[in-house]
């Protein structure tokens, strides 16, 4: 077994690949796929839907207050020429901070925006996918190179931020998110489009 | 002593610890305990259990296992079941715990007959859940972004338990919250599902018994899938009258699910679906275009979707969107007919030109008119008319020939292709042959055989039959390849006359007709039958055909029911042509019942019952019995009228024997006179009129004419004269009444003819009056053959009649019917005794005698008695004499002289009208 990285408190990470038996079958690579999809398909909605639920100054100044350069997001450096083991591995880590990120979110913003129902149902949708995705690339990780274990980092956490600190930093991590999952879906049509 | 306080100690601590409710929690501990406590027990198993006696009751109570009975309810459990495994222990076994019921009790007997019970449980009895089968699993989509997922199972048999299911479902690295059905055992619903993940699904049952688990299903809820159907279809028309463009919106973006679908759709009206190719349809997409469609027709569409790669479910059908396809130009010419009316004039025809209105399908369109032209194919130099009609019919005036009439209807595209109907001056080719028809469902079929010719077309005319309006016609054209048309619209129980006309390209033949019925029913009445003539052994029973309308059917026969009371109904089957039928061989004067059945196909019905009675005689047989008695009475009044005729003397001595002639009498010198002397001057003041109102005369020829003197005859002459004068009055000879005078005593006048055959010798009157109206007859009857010389005053009545005339040849005595009573009797009386008054004394004297005399013959004549008749007489007396009392006094001084009238007889029978001789 071949541990990537250091595992610190990684609750997603894969510690063991027996339970996969029975579940990760041959179409989990398809899933995969059609689960960046669908992400891909969705964020730009998801972005701006947020924007708008925030209100001003983020519907008019997205640009300057939503600029994610002073946040942590994961590195995603990879291509479509890259090692199909590191885009997976890659994968992992970007969706491993992004449901964690998004569930930080979602609960900012049920406490925010309580009746912005239609933004809380993306989130949630959203994040659910990326537990999915998340189960998923586990799956291929372990089925196809014995990782059960990978090192993932998460954000900060906006636990006692002012509320406009919160919508900023989720403004700034849905803005990354949307430049990224693109990217991924591109990175990863080629690996997993079915052989 | 000591022994009797110790079980007394003994019961009483037993009772208490038999008795306590809770041994373990209570103040008092019980005797005992039975293992297992509460179990729960798999159907069928066997099960044993313990009644543990605790030492403390061995001691107090002196009872041991040997003394347990167990009980399941209150049903004592056979001791063979029973064991005793030591002193403390007894224990009971069930091979088969389906015999076990709730509660088992362990129980004592104290002191070897007391029941006690030491300990109970409750036994439960069931089976261990099975493995849930069939485990499947459906995602609605709710909204949106909104999924739920709804997984049913089969729980497996009724386990008679508490048995808990749990659906539940993980991923590898994470397990979800069970799902437990809410009222249910076999299905529940998930919803927070994620899609393009493996899921892990299964059911678990559990009860006390074990636990059971569904095989898992794994699948990715994605790949079943019941997706919303697509919304906000619409339908807009293209340029192509064939085609219309749907477009929709999908629920479910691609990225999630990729879609494929199934369009559907149908004209407006009809029920049946088309689909689009599935093929066509098989990849996402939100539009699509419709092809080869009818123009202007109204189209319904709807649609549905799932997952294109066919995994799921088909959503819903959407709801139904309609839209119209542009107009195109009608497709064919509408078909038409003609009627020709010929009633006006031979040569010119009414023709009515009828056509049906196209088709939607064929008309393409709004048909805006219809354009018709008459060509005269007889004469070609004859101008074509051309008319532009809206309707559907037209009329024209044409002289008799051969027309070419050509139709087009025309819509805003443009003008369909013409139907040409020929009309020839006679139908003169071949009729179809062989028409029939046949019921098909709810069509009537029309079938004939071809004409050897070939025919262009066929015309199928039909109307509905009815007694009460015309016969309105129904046409239809059918092509000349075909042999027969399934006519719509038909109605069951209705006549239909059906007439097919084939059309050839130089003519037309004549129509063959055939009445028809799509569905027959019994009549909906019978006929109702009468007779028209009842005889002695035969009767003519009359009816009325039932209409049509009431035939339902058509009539096979008519049945007749005849009956008396109380025979056998006789049953006769009549031609149904007929209205009229004779019945033979009746009983006669007899009551008959007599009905009539009409009867169809489908059944019969039955009229009114009527009545009649055969009569007693035949025909003749009256005049047969009596003209036979007529003639045979005829001839025998005849036979006695002749024989009458030859023994009519022998018969008038009989009845009417020689009579003294009262001529001779004394009395005759004075009668005539009397009228001359009492001067009176009128019947009318003397005799009103109808004071008498029949008088009979008896005639009684007199021997010898001449006998009689002329003075006998000269009161009657007289009396001839004044014969108005005497109508009426009655009298007697010799006067039997007051107001009886021989003058009077003469009759009416009609029997002036009577009057001259009178005998000369009177011998015997009889004077009868008749009640007048209703009055009581007084009759009065005188005989007299005395030749007592008269009063001298009669005398000296006759010397003033001596210039009477007396050419009377009889002399007349009268019978009166008269219907005077006591008034009409006594005012002449009392108006003549006026007269009197002027007489002289002596005339008086002889009145007042006449009266005596007169009234000494009416008692027998009134049939009153003696004193009553004399009461009478001194009344009438009195009342002639008013005014003059001294006249009774005269009466009764002068008694003998009447009874000493020697010769006068009196009738011995008194019949109203008639007399009797004496």
């Amino acid at each position: 077994m071949e541990p990537l990285a250091a595992a610190s408190s990684l609750p997603r990470a894969p510690r063991r690949c027996a339970r996969f038996h029975g579940l990760c079958r041959s179409n989990v690579q398809e899933q995969t796929r059609r689960q960046v999809a669908v992400l891909n398909a969705t964020a730009q909605e998801l972005f701006s839907l947020y924007l708008k639920c925030q209100g001003e100054p983020f519907s008019s100044e997205s640009d300057k207050l939503c600029n994610p350069a002073g946040i942590f997001f994961p590195a995603f450096r990879v291509n479509r020429t890259s090692e199909r083991k590191e885009v997976m591995v890659a994968m992992y880590k970007l969706f491993a901070f992004l449901n964690a990120s998004l569930g930080n979110i979602t609960r900012d913003q049920e406490e925010l925006n309580p009746m912005a129902k239609e933004l809380l149902e993306r989130l949630h949708n959203t994040t659910k996918t990326t537990r999915g995705l998340i189960s998923n690339l586990t799956c291929l990780l372990c089925k196809n190179y014995n990782i059960f274990q990978v090192d993932v980092r998460y954000g900060d956490s906006s636990k006692g931020k002012s509320a406009f600190k919160k919508k900023q930093q989720g403004c700034q991590v849905l803005r990354k998110y949307v430049q990224v999952i693109g990217q991924a879906a591109r990175v990863l049509l080629p690996h997993l489009s079915p052989s | 002593m000591f022994s009797r306080w110790s079980w007394v100690a003994c019961g009483f601590y037993l009772v208490l610890n038999i008795c306590s409710p809770d041994a373990s929690s209570g103040l008092v501990q019980s005797c005992g305990h039975i293992i297992p406590e509460s179990p729960v027990l798999a159907l069928g198993s066997n099960f044993t259990a313990l009644c543990i006696l605790n030492e403390s009751c061995l001691d107090f109570g002196n009872i041991y296992a040997s003394q347990i009975i167990w009980k399941i309810k209150n049903k004592l459990v056979p001791k063979e079941q029973y064991r005793e495994i030591n002193r403390t222990v007894s224990s009971v076994t069930f091979n088969d715990t389906s015999s076990l019921g709730t509660p088992l009790t362990c129980n004592i007997l104290a002191d070897g007959q007391i029941e006690q019970n030491i300990y109970g449980i409750t036994v439960t009895v069931g089976l261990a859940p099975e493995k849930p089968k069939n485990l499947s699993c459906i995602v609605h989509q709710v909204s949106r972004f909104t999924y739920v997922m709804t997984c049913t199972w089969n729980p497996g048999r009724h386990t008679f338990l508490d048995t808990q299911f749990k659906l539940r479902y993980s991923w590898p690295e994470e397990d979800f919250p069970d799902c437990i059905p809410k009222d249910v055992n076999n299905s529940c619903t998930i919803t927070d599902i994620q899609f393009f993940v493996n899921t892990e699904i299964w059911v678990e049952a559990t009860n006390a018994l074990g636990k059971a688990e569904s095989d898992r299903l794994v699948i990715d809820p994605v790949d079943i899938v019941k997706p919303l159907s697509p919304q906000n279809v619409s339908v807009s028309s293209g340029v192509l009258p064939t085609v219309l463009q749907l477009s929709w919106e999908n629920w479910i973006s691609n990225a999630v699910m990729a879609l494929k679908f199934n369009i559907r759709y149908r004209i407006a009206g009809d029920t049946n679906w088309m689909e689009v190719p599935s093929e066509d349809t098989a990849s996402p997409r939100t539009s699509f275009s419709v092809q080869g469609l009818r123009p202007y027709t109204e189209y319904i569409f709807s649609i549905r979707c799932m997952k294109e790669d066919g995994q799921g479910y088909w959503s819903d059908w959407s709801e139904e969107k309609a839209g119209i396809t542009t107009e195109d130009l009608p497709s064919k010419g509408p078909p038409i007919w003609r009627i020709i009316d010929r009633s006006h004039s031979p040569a010119s025809w009414t023709v009515h030109l009828i056509w049906k209105a196209l088709k939607p399908f064929e008309a393409n369109g709004v048909i805006l008119q219809y354009e018709v032209t008459v060509r005269d194919k007889s004469s070609l130099s004859c101008p074509v008319r051309k008319y532009n009609v809206t309707s559907t019919n037209h009329t024209l005036q044409l002289p008799e020939g051969t027309y070419e009439v050509t139709l087009i209807a025309r819509n805003s595209v443009g003008a369909s292709p013409p139907s040409v109907l020929l009309i020839p001056a006679s139908n003169s080719k071949a009729p179809v042959k062989n028409l029939r028809t046949l019921p098909k469902h709810d069509k009537l079929w029309v079938g004939w055989t071809a004409p050897n010719s070939y025919v262009l077309k066929y015309v199928i005319e039909w109307c509905l039959v009815s007694s009460s309006s015309d016969c309105i016609m129904e046409w239809q054209i059918a092509q000349g390849d075909v042999q027969g048309i399934d006519l719509k619209g038909i109605k069951p129980f209705k006549c239909y006359l059906i007439t097919v006309y084939p059309l050839y390209a130089d003519g037309q033949g004549s129509g063959q007709s055939v009445k028809a019925y799509l569905k027959q029913d019994r009549p909906s009445k019978g006929p109702t039958v009468q007779t028209k003539k009842v005889g002695k052994a035969e009767a003519v029973l009359t009816w009325n055909h039932l209409t049509v309308e009431e035939q339902n059917g058509f009539i096979r026969n008519y049945t007749i029911l005849y009956k008396t009371i109380d025979g056998n109904e006789t049953v006769v089957t009549v031609d149904p042509s007929k209205t009229e039928y004779t019945l033979s061989s009746l009983t006669s004067d007899t009551l008959y019942t007599v009905r009539m059945m009409a009867s169809t196909d489908n059944g019969s019905s039955t009229g009114p019952d009527f009545t009649f009675t055969t009569q007693k005689f035949g025909k003749g047989e009256i005049e047969a019995i009596v003209v036979p008695v007529c003639l045979a009475f005829l001839l025998i009044v005849l036979l006695g009228v002749l024989f009458c005729f030859n023994k009519r003397d022998l018969i008038k001595k009989h009845i009417w024997p020689i009579v003294p002639d009262p001529s001779k009498s004394n009395i005759a010198q004075w009668s005539p006179q009397v009228p001359a002397k009492h001067n009176f001057n009128s019947k009318d003041q003397m005799y009103p009129e109808g004071s008498f109102t029949d008088v009979s005369v008896v005639e009684i020829e007199a021997d010898d004419k001449k006998s009689f003197s002329e003075q006998d005859l000269k009161p009657f002459d007289l009396l001839k004269k004044e014969k108005s004068t005497s109508e009426g009055h009655s009298s007697g000879i010799g006067g039997s009444s007051c107001m009886s005078s021989p003058r009077q005593s003469v009759s009416d006048s009609d029997e002036g003819e009577t009057t001259q055959n009178t005998s000369s010798t009177v011998q015997y009157s009889t004077v009868v009056l008749n009640g007048y109206r209703d009055q009581t007859p007084l009759q009065v009857f005188s005989r007299s053959e005395s030749t007592q010389p008269l009063l001298d005053s009669e005398e000296r009545s006759e010397d003033h009649s001596g210039g009477a005339d007396s050419t009377a040849q009889r002399q007349q005595y009268f019978r009166q019917n008269g219907g005077q009573d006591e008034t009409n009797t006594d005012r002449p009386c009392f108006e003549r005794a006026k007269q009197i008054t002027h007489a002289d004394e002596g005339d008086l004297v002889g009145f007042v005698q006449l009266q005596i005399s007169g009234q000494s013959s009416q008692p027998l004549g009134l049939g009153m008695e003696k004193n009553t008749q004399e009461a009478a007489l001194s009344s009438v007396v009195q009342t002639c004499t008013e005014g003059q009392t001294v006249r009774p006094e005269t009466v009764e001084e002068n008694p003998l002289s009447v009874d000493e009238m020697p010769k006068s007889y009196l009738p011995q029978t008194v019949r109203q009208g008639g007399y009797m001789p004496q």
